[in-house]
């Protein structure tokens, strides 16, 4: 079955300064290209398409990678086959998709994937038969068709619940790592936690014509035992439908500091920071998780089978997996729960 | 979004084409130079039927802009035998790892960048670099025996080195 691409015109800038420009000068009508893992199978499906595609593969600028930052351009083999990257992020990159999506797809491609729904990656034939949905053409969620507004039930035309299928974001956030954009304005670091916000289509914050440069590491995440654990249809090829990256400091058998984060449950990876240093924005409406509503206390105490229950129960209870991507969501929540005290209790048990 | 000259070595060949921006590598191999050997299964990237290498690296050649490959060196099922089969598609033919057909040149570019990587895979490491590529008839086990097959006979004697295909 071939499926053809939409007409749009190609810019190969060589090197970011470039780019930058052919970002500002096509700002309103552009995407940005890099391994096309994600890009093309949506414009193939003619899902949003934009007439100017810049690609960024030629860009070297891009392309480092060391143990503190790792360049948007990096492929997810690289980051595999990586020595210098903690372990949980090298492991979290060779579980991604497929061996041959990974030789193409890259690190920047994989924390701006676009959100998944069964009623938004379809073929245009399928999605014209039932009618578009908000996230694509549309005026109305098929998933979620009614919302509670005032007490009263509406149509729901504002909220797309689409799921963020991205494995090395929810990852990297659990690390605690930024990420740099540049634009005709200037450099912007972010914390990747605040950079993720909003409903399916809005997703993140990024402004016009940025370009995701490099995502860095802190110090600390080098420090702490971290881990990934994933669920997914099939071990390969198939995006997560539950993902949970884990950051553990331990000093002796007292907690440090915990942060766990889940992806594939809501339309942005959900951090549960658990010192509650870095809190995530208000969801903006109650479709969406609040990781901080009713939080367990957990700092300071021992980590034992029951404090991990706590916690994996707490994540549970959080998480609101819709029914937008394979497997059901009643046990995706569960299984939010079970990989998040099988992730801690491997963190806790071996030493890294 | 009009048509580039895209310039690059296919199967050790200098080729010219006129591509559109929005032509993927596996539709100007197949429609431009006739190269049919690439197979296109679901032009999603799913199946990995497409595969090609793309500077000796396996690639999907339906999720590859045309002219992202500009300079590059391409090759194709199509390389791996020119007086003779490859120990692969050999390898293939013998174990049953081929019944219906259309997935093993992507089966078989796959494991070909394998071998190059590690010569001697261990049966874990042969499913997981396959673990990209859908077979629908073969049920894989019969595939894993044909590249096991394969890297002994090629660790055996020196590896022929891909040849240019004469049209």
């Amino acid at each position: 079955m071939t499926m053809l691409l939409p007409k749009f015109e190609l810019h190969q800038p060589a090197t970011l300064d470039e780019a930058v420009a052919l970002a500002a000068l096509h700002v309103d009508d552009c995407d940005l290209l890099s391994g096309g893992t994600d890009l093309l199978p949506n414009y193939k499906c003619g899902l949003n398409a934009h007439r100017n595609v810049i690609s960024l593969q030629h860009i070297a600028e891009l392309k480092h990678i060391d143990a503190h930052s790792i360049g948007a351009g990096v492929t997810l083999v690289d980051i595999e086959r990586n020595a210098d990257v903690p372990r949980s992020i090298a492991n979290c990159a060779a579980h991604i998709a497929s061996p041959l999506l990974r030789e193409s797809g890259t690190l920047g491609g994989n924390l701006m994937l676009d959100n998944r729904c069964h009623f938004f990656n379809q073929s245009y034939f399928w999605r014209r038969s039932l009618g578009y949905c908000l996230k694509a053409n549309g005026d109305r969620c098929h998933v979620v068709p009614q919302i509670n507004e005032g007490g009263k039930s509406v149509l729901n035309d504002k909220v797309c619940v689409a799921t963020h299928s991205s494995d090395l974001a929810p990852m990297l956030i659990a690390l605690g790592a930024e990420a740099t954009f540049v634009s005709s304005a200037g450099k912007r670091t972010i914390k990747l936690n605040d950079f993720y916000w909003g409903d399916g289509i809005e997703r993140y914050e990024r402004k016009p014509g940025e370009i995701l440069v490099q995502v860095t590491l802190p110090k600390w995440a080098h420090e702490v035992r971290s881990g990934w654990k994933k669920l997914a249809p099939r071990q390969s090829i198939d995006f997560s439908v539950v993902g949970v990256g884990a950051a553990l400091d331990l000093d002796g058998d007292k907690v440090k500091a915990l942060r766990v984060a889940l992806g594939a449950v809501d339309t942005t990876p959900v951090l549960f920071d658990f010192s509650q240093h870095e809190k995530r924005k208000a969801p903006g409406h109650y479709l969406l998780v609040d990781p901080y509503k009713n939080m367990p206390e957990v700092i300071g105490k021992k980590l034992d089978d029951a404090l991990i229950e706590t916690v994996a129960k707490h994540v549970q209870t959080q998480a609101q997996p819709k029914l937008n991507v394979p497997m059901a969501p009643d046990y995706r929540r569960k299984m939010c729960g079970v990989l998040t005290r099988r992730l801690l209790t491997e963190l806790r048990d071996n030493n890294r | 979004m009009s048509k580039r000259l895209l310039k690059f070595i296919v199967n050790g060949r200098k080729a010219e084409v006129a591509v559109e921006p929005h032509h993927t590598l596996a539709s100007v191999l197949r429609n431009e130079l006739n190269l049919t050997g690439t197979k296109v299964g679901c032009d999603m990237g799913t199946c990995g039927c497409c595969t090609v290498h793309v500077d000796g690296k396996a690639k999907l050649s339906c999720l590859t802009l045309a002219l992202e490959c500009q300079g590059t060196e391409i090759l194709t099922i199509e390389a791996l035998n020119e007086y003779e089969m490859h120990p692969l598609q050999r390898a293939f033919a013998e174990c049953g790892g081929s019944q219906c057909g259309y997935c093993t040149p992507g089966f078989i570019m796959k494991s070909c960048e394998l071998l190059e990587r590690n010569p001697d895979p261990t049966r874990e490491e042969i499913k997981e670099a396959l673990a990209g590529n859908l077979c629908r008839c073969t049920g894989f086990m019969k595939i894993y025996d044909a590249v096991e097959q394969a890297a002994g006979e090629l660790r055996k004697k020196e590896a022929p080195q891909p040849t240019p295909l004469k049209v």
